[in-house]
């Protein structure tokens, strides 16, 4: 089920681009690459020990970013990601379907050394299973997310960078199923990414 | 100022990573049969549905709307499992399936689980030898009136006493002794509680010592 404050944060970031688009022609860049993440879940019942786990899943990246400092930039990120899962239990794996991942970032980025640069980001991730099963019988969950990792830059032409991203990301996990059934606290769910694209910019740049 | 915050934001992320603490699930009942043995012991009989033998197949009589029942009865159980323990479908030959529902009074059995609801009654029958401990299924269910077809409350209670039987088949081969679960002798409430869930869930995560044979 939606709900007002994660429309709100995506209608912030759809609309927003845009904008940011407009106004100062900013760079921007495309990735494919894979992530990984941790367990979505961990129970116990009655002894045995239930480990829930999405696939490494590919993924497609879109972003924009523009100069707010002189080695500051800001930007907004989009990524989707599409996997299956399981759950793991007594030296057996059930298929549980598939796991879509969008997930939205504010960032902020700035140089390192010479081509490297790091960055940071808070945002939300909407994670939507194919069926309402399980864990996610009452559908999807919105969650935050919080990002950092490093770009790599090599030019290919003037206007064209190859770019090369790792990241390190962790979100929140909530499914409701999960806390109607007594599932206490907030399950952190770290997530490791690797993305090659292009990123497109106006300017000369390192 | 953010070449000093990087690596503590890159440390946060290390540390981020917790789990959510999982339920205790102590609230159950017995679901297992204990029969008594030659030497004077007793001997637990548990069973599950393995997952490699999932979707359970159903097949329902065309009368009093029980393949509807049986539908509803298979999508409430699913509901109870958090990580596809459960599967069913209905199948439109009595021939393939693993657990037939018919109308009528059940015949006089050893191994029958009967309950009995205000407006109608089920019974079911589990097909186990209790000598070589292998049950060859189908397991047969009967669900019976005890009113007019159309009385108030006897949709009602096709549904709830479908669902009940089912959780049968599934292997909750006891009653509980508490009113407000399905699973009880004679159930009123038209949904498993969170005992029936924790019943359930204990049962599929739980050795068995009955085989499955097809």
């Amino acid at each position: 089920m939606m709900r007002p404050f994660p429309i709100a944060c995506a209608a912030v970031l759809c609309l927003g681009l845009p904008g940011i688009l407009q106004a100062q022609q900013p760079d921007l860049y495309l990735q494919l690459g894979a992530v990984w993440a941790a367990p979505l879940l961990h129970d116990d019942i009655a002894g045995q020990e239930i480990t829930t786990q999405q696939s490494i899943a590919p993924l497609i990246r879109l972003g924009a970013s523009l100069p707010v400092a002189p080695k500051v930039n800001v930007g907004l990120e989009a990524t989707g990601a599409w996997g299956g899962y399981s759950a793991d239990y007594a030296g057996s794996s059930t298929d549980l379907g598939n796991l879509t991942t969008l997930s939205f970032l504010a960032n902020l980025d700035g140089p390192i050394v010479q081509r490297l640069r790091w960055r940071g980001g808070i945002g939300m991730i909407w994670t939507i299973p194919s069926e309402d099963a399980g864990i996610f019988l009452q559908g999807s969950s919105w969650n935050a997310l919080f990002s950092a990792g490093l770009d790599y830059y090599v030019p290919f032409k003037p206007t064209f960078d190859f770019m090369i991203s790792a990241r390190a990301d962790t979100h929140t996990l909530t499914p409701g199923q999960t806390t109607l059934v007594g599932f206490g606290g907030t399950q952190w769910v770290p997530q490791v990414s690797l993305g090659v694209g292009l990123r497109f910019r106006k300017a000369a740049k390192p | 100022m953010m070449r000093r915050l990087l690596p503590w934001m890159l440390l946060a992320l290390a540390t981020s990573c917790g789990d959510s603490a999982a339920p205790l699930r102590a609230d159950s009942y017995e679901w297992r049969l204990f029969e008594p043995t030659a030497e004077g012991g007793t001997d637990t009989l548990a069973f599950a549905w393995p997952g490699s033998s999932l979707p359970l197949r159903i097949w329902a009589q065309d009368t009093l709307g029980l393949p509807d029942h049986a539908t509803a009865a298979i999508q409430t159980w699913q509901a109870q499992f958090l990580y596809g323990e459960f599967r069913g479908e209905m199948v439109s030959d009595s021939l393939d399936a693993d657990v037939i529902v018919v109308a009528g009074q059940a015949p006089a059995k050893i191994r029958l689980l009967r309950s009995m609801a205000r407006e109608c009654e089920g019974a079911t029958d589990v097909p186990l030898d209790l000598v070589t401990l292998i049950l060859t299924p189908p397991f047969h269910v009967f669900i019976d009136l005890r009113f007019a077809e159309g009385t108030p409350g006897v949709d009602t209670c096709l549904n709830l006493t479908t669902a009940h039987e089912l959780g049968h088949a599934l292997g909750i081969f006891q009653h509980s002794p508490d009113p407000d679960d399905l699973m009880y002798s004679d159930p009123i409430v038209t949904a498993p509680s969170a005992r029936d869930r924790n019943t359930a869930e204990r049962a599929y995560h739980t050795p068995t010592t009955i085989q499955l044979s097809r």
